[in-house]
């Protein structure tokens, strides 16, 4: 039986190969659709991981989330909350839409830097890689001007818009016209009674508030991920329907002389799941050579390979069954002509 | 016990189309004794594939009684109708029928290797049977690369694999030129020199002096008739 699968495979090979290549473009785009869905939800954890670490937030009540509605308020409202001050504002640098988290970072173990060091003085500057700046390169929030020290990683919020980290009073100066407010207190402690207009958020709260303007988007993406899906099935369905009839002779032949239906049609089966999985590892390959061309970051998650490898052999599965039908339903007689 | 390897007794074969009725064989009667060869006669249409279809256990009978090697054909269903088709009989098929993708030997060996035998001995078998119908040279050749004879002594030797009692083919020499029929018809007839029972379905009359020993006349109710 395999020597027969391989044997077809190797005569049809120029229809194979567009046929894998086919089904690899379509793979390969729902690799990038699973990666961006994967960022979309991974990204807010992340940015509350780098602003805050693992600690909760106290914030004003009637406010959401510090990424999505900030409103900052007077820092003396805090005084009874023990805690690290933080202000988190949405701003522009060099003309570059930004998320700005002010703290102070003399005890900061975050974010964690990839290089250069933390945000001590003002005009200092850590900024996620992905704005494309490197360390001394001077900058500008509107007329202030400011010089990058540090770069970190995964430090963007709502698809893309990069985390710059500065000194409080630096962000105070630019964002507030150096009025003390804040945004929040970042506290490792649950207080056992805040005052009524405070409220905690722990940090998955803040992760899944993050997320919420995304919810549309994230929608849209699984729609294309479905219809894609449905492609996918429908090309390897037509791919091994139209196998079966082209090779209805011989398999009216191979069951002339005593080939079961169940091996017949379980290489047709067998035929279909290898295109799949070559066509798989085909779009595997071209993923990675595409995705960083995508403006959002693409993070295909290495379940993706499983999710999308047990999919396609799922689909090429329930497709083949119609060529397994057609398989059932030739006739040996038909061999003779 | 029957002394005849192939009897065919009273067979009714009828179709019905939906304006039509048609009975390519109506009260057919065959009884082939082991090491002959037969050869069934006709036009187009006057039931000879059918009988041949028959015999192999691929379509049914409306009535009537056949057995190959007292195996009663048209009671076979499943796994016993495949082991027939496998040991009790090899088919010729008027077309070749080759598998294009396979090379002679393979093409030869496919019908050990879907019954489960191991690869190396199924090629020995096809190496072994190339080299009797004379294509020892070509087993690595595909369909394409050879000629319609030589594709149709690949198709004897895929019949002969299963070592079967007895060989049918459709119109082996239809699709040849007169050489290439002409060594076809040689092999076959060096078949039945050495015992096997053949039963061909032919419209070539010149074919018939040089093999029949029965001559089977498919036209519609007719039986088969010796002939010299």
């Amino acid at each position: 039986m395999f020597l027969l699968i391989l044997r077809d495979l190797q005569y049809r090979r120029w229809i194979v190969g567009l046929t894998i290549l086919l089904m690899a473009i379509v793979m390969t785009l729902l690799f990038i659709m699973s990666g961006l869905v994967n960022q979309f939800n991974t990204e807010p954890g992340l940015a509350t991981q780098r602003a805050g670490g693992d600690r909760n937030w106290i914030v004003a009540q009637g406010t959401g989330g510090p990424f999505t509605s900030p409103r900052p308020i007077d820092a003396e409202m805090f005084t009874s909350v023990p805690g690290d001050d933080v202000l988190v504002t949405m701003g522009s640098l060099d003309g570059l839409r930004v998320s700005i988290v002010g703290r102070n970072y003399d005890r900061a173990t975050e974010p964690v830097l990839t290089t250069g060091t933390y945000p001590l003085q003002p005009g200092d500057i850590v900024i996620d890689e992905s704005a494309g700046y490197q360390v001394g390169d001077p900058v500008l929030f509107g007329r202030a001007p400011g010089r990058v020290v540090g770069l970190t990683s995964d430090a963007t919020v709502l698809a893309g818009v990069p985390i710059v980290f500065v000194e409080l009073g630096f962000h105070q100066d630019i964002a507030l016209g150096g009025r003390n407010l804040i945004l929040a207190r970042l506290t490792d402690q649950i207080p056992e009674r805040l005052p009524p207009e405070l409220k905690l958020m722990t940090p998955d709260e803040v992760a899944e508030d993050t997320l919420l303007p995304l919810d549309g988007a994230i929608a849209s993406v699984t729609l294309v991920q479905v219809l894609l899906w449905l492609i996918t099935i429908i090309i390897i369905a037509a791919i091994i329907y139209i196998s079966a009839l082209e090779r209805t002779r011989d398999f009216a032949v191979l069951k002339a002389v005593g080939g079961k239906n169940r091996d017949l049609g379980l290489s047709l089966l067998v035929q279909g799941v290898v295109m799949t999985l070559l066509a798989v590892a085909v779009a595997g390959v071209l993923q990675m050579f595409l995705a960083p061309s995508f403006p959002l970051k693409v993070r295909v998650a290495s379940s993706a390979w499983f999710t999308i490898g047990a999919g396609a052999v799922a689909a090429a599965l329930a497709a083949g069954l119609a060529g397994v039908m057609k398989v059932r339903a030739t006739a040996p007689a038909e061999a003779f002509g | 016990m029957s002394p005849y390897l192939v009897a065919v007794d009273d067979l009714v074969v009828e179709y019905t189309t939906d304006r039509y009725t048609v009975r390519p064989l109506d009260g057919f009667c065959l009884h082939a004794p082991p090491g002959q060869l037969v050869a069934l006669l006709g036009p187009s249409g006057s039931g000879k594939t059918t009988l041949l279809s028959i015999l192999s256990g691929m379509i049914p009978a409306t009535s009537g009684t056949v057995t190959v090697n007292n195996t009663d054909v048209l009671a076979l269903k499943g796994n016993a109708l495949e082991q027939y088709r496998r040991s009790t009989i090899g088919i010729v098929f008027q077309g070749f029928n080759l598998i294009p993708s396979l090379t002679a030997r393979e093409n030869v060996a496919a019908p050990l290797l879907l019954a489960g035998t191991k690869r190396k001995v199924a090629l020995a078998r096809a190496d072994q049977l190339l080299d009797e119908v004379g294509l020892g040279d070509r087993g690595g050749h595909k369909p394409v690369q050879m000629s319609g004879g030589q594709q149709q002594r690949v198709a004897v030797a895929r019949g002969l694999v299963g070592d079967p009692m007895v060989l049918l083919a459709d119109e082996p020499t239809a699709n040849l030129g007169h050489i290439s029929a002409e060594s076809v018809v040689e092999l076959l007839r060096r078949l039945r020199d050495r015992g096997r029972t053949i039963v061909i379905s032919t419209h070539d009359e010149r074919l018939l002096p040089a093999v029949a020993q029965f001559k089977a006349s498919a036209e519609r109710s007719t039986t088969a008739t010796e002939s010299a």
